[in-house]
């Protein structure tokens, strides 16, 4: 009987959670504790300094509030424009719902530095708009600073609450709201009474998820942000002049980011955790008919929101082809952007590549690994595994890049300025996506069929192989392309660890932004954006759906 | 090739809570001993222990002579059917039926043959390249019958296999599976908590309640004599009424509801006890004498026969079924009607129902 327990102690499976356990100790809690560590060590010394000037100096302190500020109000701004698009494109007969689907999604899988960069060669100082206005005498309001941060946040993730939405209220089935108008409840109240508390719970899910993201992303605010500092801004800026400046500022500020994301977590899982209300429709709501005129309006509300968000790729893909003389766009069309990124950048787009590839490899075979482990061999190291590899949710891309950089660029680990680190980085910071579909899908699968292997004379690990793996590879690859998508367009850990030999596309847009070089960059924006339409049509094809979950 | 399963003292914990408490008994070679209860009494526990994917807390179960604790699952060479069918959907027909033989290395002349042979028995040859998504419930019952016993199993374990089928399906394949048994003369352990079916396919059953076992017994046995009145109840419908047993002179008793009828008991008992009374045994008469008097409150007719319900004088309802084919008229809600007790279609049991007195 002991022997049999300590059999079952050191099975496979097991031995392979250990494994597991150590390397994300090994990647990712040593790290953080480091840079936990770091932040109270100024000089050598233990001292909370760094966090006394923080909440003192307003030129710290401001930007948590400016992250605060524009954040919040991004996330009002994606949730107006998500919610009733949502609500419209389920409910009413408007016509061209699948493109408005997938170009939502195509939208919001582009990087938003793509979006502020279109906006910039938009509405900037040299912008095309802004030049087509001031020669019939109009000054439009400047897009840098606040309201450029907004604008980009709110259309680039209002996609979140819209696809979080839509979801929520095909799964309503119709007998709810035909048993409010049975009850004599019916229009507007109906609405507010039945539907709106029922989808209330997705509504925050997508509003924080809008949250999050703008709180995280640096490339945004780095680019058009100009004097609204925010804090992942602020973070890089530090990082970067480090070697003269504050030593634990850095550190400090990823804390107090890797802080208020997590925070917003709790908050998220507390108030989803009261009012989950489980919904499958039996009979999806009806679809119904609008008169002409309101159909109109409700068709091009959303056809504006839709080509509004797409117009920066639209944006990067005419700029691209036309003739650049250094910074300025001129007259007429070439592919001189083309041929120049292939010629001085094409190290970049075999590295995006190549870098992006190994890391779905080690993605996928982890994805299945990790997720069979949480899902099937619950106890508690799966558990441990479970919370630790979804840490990286709450991480933003250069607070990852500065954790690692920091932790890495020494013996015993010494990778720092390598492939093996920005490989590293994508895993960790996209693995949650393949992970989160990988146990979606095993959830489904019925342990018995894993039983019915075994009992038939099959161990466990061979019938992980041959029954297990096969079944779960639909919802593995459909995490595994969301992985994929966001791992070539990723920006705010690679800008903090890519080195002259390991740069990508998206650190070249970045670089070629900031040097003015308008032409290259859009070439290489709509490389990427090729590439993850192409993705994302394979996908859609391979599923057999036109929808995906973020 | 079939061999016994002989359980000695097997217990299991799921924590705090006592899955299992000391079953011990043998299921024979060939025989088919159904584990009947309801939901969360340990049946399905039971059954898992011995496929292997619920260890041995303590105890011993052996194939045969030989101890299973340590084997692992796939070493058991058993055949299981599970409840919602695990047939490999992303394999055809043909294929699942085949996988077992796959993994134990048998040629492929020696599979073609043995899976058709398979087939065949369940009725399904003619479906062995459909994909199993194209597939009924039924069938797909079927093809996971078939890829159990292909493999020529020791003992074919089944949980709760008919409980996703319709009721006229259930009705087929529980023939099905109960003439394959008979014909291959495998030990079958087959788990349910619809009692009717445990009736009609096993040899042996075995009532489970809250991790013991009640009664092993032929089903009529558990029928006509159940130990308790958990088992009386479980099985069949039965009517509890409260009486006491009284001891006059040299002469037993039962006192029912203002009647005493003699009685002779296994033991000596004096007290409360309860009756149990199956439905098709309450006797409607009009003698006065030495009867129960009774109100009709609701007569349900059904056929072949009518279900009255009765209020006592004692203030319980119980239900009688009166036969069409033994009356000439129906009763009706207010009627009065007298019922009489016989006392060898009676069980008796002490007033917390756990011995039988008669």
């Amino acid at each position: 009987m002991k022997q049999n327990r300590k059999a079952e102690m050191f099975s496979i499976w097991n031995l392979i959670s250990i494994f597991s356990l150590l390397i994300i100790g090994i990647f990712i809690i040593y790290p953080l504790i480091r840079l936990f560590i770091k932040s109270f060590f100024e000089t050598g010394s233990f001292s909370i300094q760094s966090y006394k000037d923080f909440f003192s100096l307003p030129y710290y302190f401001s930007t948590l509030k400016n992250s605060l500020i524009v954040c919040t109000f991004a996330t009002i701004g994606a949730t107006a424009i998500g919610l009733p698009m949502a609500y419209i494109v389920t409910r009413y007969n408007i016509p061209c719902k699948r493109f408005i689907n997938i170009c939502v999604i195509l939208s919001l899988m582009s990087p938003p530095f793509i979006g502020a960069y279109s906006w910039i060669v938009l509405l900037g100082r040299n912008g095309f708009v802004t030049n087509l206005l001031s020669g019939i005498g109009i000054t439009p309001p400047t897009i840098y600073g606040f309201g450029g941060i907004l604008l980009v946040f709110t259309l680039k993730f209002y996609p979140y609450v819209y696809l979080y939405v839509s979801g929520a209220l095909q799964s309503i089935d119709s007998s709810l709201e035909e048993a409010a108008e049975n009850l004599g409840v019916s229009g507007l109240k109906k609405l507010i009474t039945v539907t709106f508390p029922l989808v209330l719970p997705t509504i925050a899910a997508g509003a924080l998820m809008v949250f999050m993201t703008s709180l995280a992303d640096f490339g945004t605010p780095m680019l058009i942000g100009e004097g609204y500092r925010v804090l992942p801004v602020v973070v890089y800026t530090e990082f970067m002049s480090e070697t003269g400046g504050n030593t634990s500022m850095a550190s400090t500020l990823s804390i107090i980011i890797i802080c208020c994301s997590t925070a917003i977590l709790f908050l998220q899982k507390w108030y989803i955790g009261r009012r989950n209300y489980q919904m499958s429709a039996l009979r999806p709501p009806k679809v119904k008919e609008l008169k002409p005129y309101s159909r109109f309006l409700a068709t091009a509300f959303c056809f504006v929101c839709v080509f509004l968000a797409m117009l920066p790729q639209i944006t990067v893909l005419v700029t691209s082809f036309i003739k650049t003389n250094g910074p300025i766009f001129v007259k007429g069309f070439s592919f001189d952007s083309y041929l120049s990124i292939f010629y001085k950048l094409g190290r970049n787009i075999k590295n995006t590549f190549a870098f992006s590839t190994v890391a779905i490899l080690i993605m996928v075979a982890a994805g299945m690994l990790l997720s069979y482990l949480i899902v099937r061999k619950r106890n508690k190291l799966t558990t441990a595994i479970d919370v630790f590899i979804m840490l990286p949710y709450v991480i933003p891309g250069a607070v990852l890049g500065i954790t690692l950089l920091g932790a890495f660029n020494k013996p015993p680990i010494m990778i720092s300025g390598t492939a093996a680190i920005m490989i590293l980085s994508y895993v960790i910071r996209k693995l949650p996506y393949t992970i989160r579909s990988s146990t979606g899908i095993l959830y489904q699968i019925d342990q018995s069929i894993d039983e019915a292997s075994i009992s038939l004379g099959v161990s466990p690990i061979k019938t992980f192989f041959k029954v297990t793996a096969p079944m779960m590879m639909p919802g593995v690859l459909s995490g595994a392309v969301i992985s994929w998508i966001t791992t070539i367009n990723e920006l705010s850990s690679s800008i903090i660890l890519y080195t002259g030999k390991t740069g990508t596309i998206s650190v070249a847009i970045y670089s070629e932004v900031v040097r003015g070089g308008y032409g290259t960059a859009a070439a290489l924006a709509s490389i990427l954006t090729l590439v993850t339409t192409i993705s994302l049509l394979i996908f859609f094809a391979v599923t057999k759906s036109d929808s995906i979950s973020v | 090739m079939s061999f016994s399963v002989r359980f000695d003292e097997v217990s299991k914990n799921f924590g705090e809570f006592r899955a299992i408490q000391n079953a011990s008994f043998t299921v024979e070679k060939g025989e088919f001993f159904t584990l009947l209860g309801p939901s969360g009494c340990g049946k399905t526990t039971l059954l898992r222990m011995v496929a292997g994917f619920n260890p041995i807390d303590s105890g011993k179960i052996s194939f045969d002579d030989k101890i299973i604790n340590n084997i692992p699952a796939h070493k058991r060479n058993i055949g299981m059917v599970f409840q919602n069918y695990a047939i490999f959907p992303h394999m055809t027909v043909f294929e699942n039926v085949a996988y077992g033989l796959k993994a134990r290395g048998v040629s492929r002349s020696e599979i073609d043959e043995r899976v058709m042979e398979a087939l065949t028995m369940v009725k399904m040859e003619g479906l062995k390249d459909r994909s199993p998504q194209q597939l009924s419930g039924g069938q797909q019952q079927r093809i996971a019958l078939a890829r159990a016993i292909v493999i020529r199993p020791g003992a074919l374990l089944m949980d709760e296999p008919l409980s996703n089928l319709d009721a006229k399906l259930r009705v087929e394949m529980r023939t099905t599976i109960k003439k394959l048994q008979q014909s291959l003369g495998i030990t079958t352990i087959y788990v349910t908590h619809d009692q009717e079916e445990a009736l009609a396919i096993s040899d042996r059953i075995g009532v489970m309640k809250d991790g013991f076992i009640q009664q092993i017994d032929s089903p009529e046995v558990i029928y006509k004599h159940p130990e308790n009145a958990f088992v009386a109840n479980f099985i069949g419908t039965s009517n509890f009424i409260e009486s006491k047993i009284i001891q006059i002179g040299s002469q037993t008793y039962l006192d029912v509801v203002n009647v005493q009828i003699p009685i002779s008991l296994k033991e000596n008992y004096e007290g409360e006890a309860k009756i149990s009374l199956r439905p098709e045994h309450v006797y409607l008469t009009e003698e006065k004498d030495n009867t129960i008097k009774g109100e009709i409150q609701l007569a349900t007719f059904l056929g072949d026969f009518t279900k009255y319900e009765i209020l006592l004088e004692n203030g319980q309802t119980i239900e009688a079924n009166e036969y069409t084919k033994d009356v000439s008229s129906f009763r009706k809600p207010g009627d009065e009607v007298r019922i009489k007790i016989h006392t060898d279609k009676i069980n008796l049991f002490d007033s917390k129902g756990e011995v039988a007195l008669l």
